[in-house]
């Protein structure tokens, strides 16, 4: 969760790239790590599948699990790619036939890039292929401030928007969606401003004072005054 | 037949009452069963009170008994939900819905248990008082059996009559809960969040714990506090864990069997020594009146 630096071929937990498939057909998919292969696979993207997206764990553990082919929708195929153990640095070719038909290293249009910041402060995103960078400010949640269905709305940023737009506020969890393409094809994000800490613990310092408001606790109380009595005749 | 009169004063009985409490101690330890899972250990001790002698009917009345808790641990079990991150939708199609789906990170494995402890040592003031008839009993020392009187008055061995006090009524009243209730409060809230979360950074919890939609909820909801902490907590231990009731019966027996008011040894040495004169005591009969406890030994 403290790690807060990602970029374009960033895959975490809290970071994915999809893919949408263009047409039905049975791709080779290749994928590697620090520029080494460590993976095939086929991809059956057919009518005859009714899943509609893949989430491709690219956990080396989790791609020797997959039991044969992947197998998607013909007409809507996203394919999610992540990694659900660590931050790493993953290529993924999609062939047809020998034809290169994806590379991440080299986004287009329709591809995108998922981002789950979660930990509060100022991210700096920087784009050597736009030339340009703008800032997410992911906020310090507040319990009165903040409903989580604030964090639901997903932020989305393209090309135009970031060379557009200054600074963009978000709630932790709350997904980004960066449209690749259209000159965008990298991206660095890093983690440039911390939070102020005298917000830290506030959420669950509310927590407490909720509970207490929620519940009547006397302070009151004339002495003596019996509160319960439990009593024994015969 | 003759008869000798002992007369205690209200007085002189509050200190016999400080003897007979100072030696009740009691522990006890268990658990619950309901909407959540508690368990205790609890020691009691008493002090204080004083004594009303009342006549016509004959009573003895004890007091505002203080009763100590010390200890008095409780410590709560709690499932917990699971708690997730991601799991929003990326890519939405009119008809189709989302048809793509961010992963759904769960940090944690569905309904752990989160064990809180809670010490309420000093939390809870109550007292006991109870009104008491006097028996009467008589203590054969079977060790005396093969001995004669003095034989038996030599090895410090007598048959005695006993009085003891029967309780007619006893009543176990909480005065107060401490205003640091509110603490009490602040314990949980404290002891949950770190017990689901553990040993990850404040802001972490911060943010975790406003995504666990619920918590606030769960703090009140599972634990069934509603809205009076005093309700809660007396119910918690008097009919949860069915203390109040087990004090009460544990005092009236130990009052009424273990530790009697008085003890006359028979014969009784009217003059004691190394050449005792003992007086046998065929019975001993008791009465009270608004200012004394009166033995009446009949000789």
């Amino acid at each position: 969760m403290e790690n807060t630096n990602f970029s374009s071929n960033t895959l975490s937990p809290f970071s994915f790239l999809v893919h949408p498939l263009a047409k039905p057909g049975t791709y080779g998919i290749e994928i590697y790590e620090n520029n080494n292969l460590i993976h095939t696979n086929q991809i059956i993207s057919s009518n005859e599948n009714k899943e509609t997206s893949l989430n491709i764990d690219l956990y080396l553990p989790s791609l020797r699990a997959q039991k044969g082919s992947f197998k998607i929708n013909g007409d809507h195929a996203y394919l999610l790619f992540y990694n659900s153990q660590s931050f790493s640095k993953n290529r993924v070719i999609i062939k047809d036939k020998d034809s290169v038909v994806y590379d991440s290293i080299s986004p287009v249009k329709g591809d995108l890039f998922v981002l789950n910041l979660l930990k509060p402060g100022e991210y700096t995103l920087n784009s050597n292929s736009l030339k340009t960078s703008m800032k997410l400010n992911v906020q310090y949640p507040d319990l009165k401030r903040d409903k989580l269905s604030d964090a639901m709305t997903r932020i989305n940023l393209n090309s135009h928007s970031i060379k557009a737009i200054d600074s963009q506020s978000l709630l932790p969890n709350q997904g980004v969606i960066i449209q690749l393409g259209d000159g965008l094809k990298d991206f660095n994000i890093e983690y440039t401003k911390s939070y102020d800490k005298k917000l830290e613990n506030s959420v669950v310092n509310e927590l407490k004072r909720m509970a207490r408001s929620g519940i009547k606790v006397p302070t009151d109380r004339s002495k003596k005054q019996i509160i319960k009595k439990f009593s024994i005749r015969k | 037949m003759a008869t000798i009169q002992l007369a205690v004063s209200e007085n002189s009985m509050n200190k016999v009452l400080d003897n007979l409490i100072n030696n009740f101690h009691i522990t006890k330890s268990g658990s619950s069963t309901g909407n959540f899972r508690a368990s205790y250990n609890v020691g009691i001790r008493l002090t204080g009170g004083s004594v009303d002698l009342k006549n016509d009917p004959d009573e003895i009345v004890l007091k505002e008994i203080d009763v100590n808790w010390d200890p008095l641990n409780v410590t709560l079990e709690i499932d917990i939900p699971e708690i997730c991150l991601g799991g929003f939708c990326i890519f939405w199609l009119p008809f189709l819905g989302c048809v793509a789906r961010a992963p759904k990170i769960c940090l944690f494995s569905a309904n752990p248990d989160i064990s809180i402890p809670l010490n309420l040592d000093g939390l809870i003031t109550s007292e006991i008082s109870g009104g008491f008839n006097a028996i009467i009993r008589y203590k054969d020392e079977p060790s005396n059996n093969s001995l004669n009187p003095y034989q038996a008055y030599a090895a410090n061995n007598m048959d005695k009559w006993q009085v003891f006090l029967n309780s007619r009524w006893l009543d176990l009243d909480i005065i107060d809960i401490s205003d640091t209730v509110g603490n009490l409060l602040d314990n949980i809230v404290d002891n949950l969040i770190n017990g689901i979360f553990g040993g990850l950074p404040g802001w972490a919890k911060d943010i975790l714990s406003w995504s666990l939609h619920e918590i606030n909820d769960i703090i009140r909801g599972i634990l069934d506090i509603g809205d009076d902490i005093d309700e809660w907590l007396s119910d918690l231990l008097g009919v949860n864990f069915g203390l109040f009731d087990f004090i009460l019966q544990e005092v009236g027996n130990y009052i009424a069997n273990s530790y009697p008011l008085y003890e006359i040894s028979n014969p009784f040495p009217i003059i004691p020594g190394a050449n005792p004169v003992l007086l046998p005591i065929n019975s001993i009969r008791t009465d009270v009146t608004n200012d004394e406890f009166v033995i009446n030994v009949d000789i």
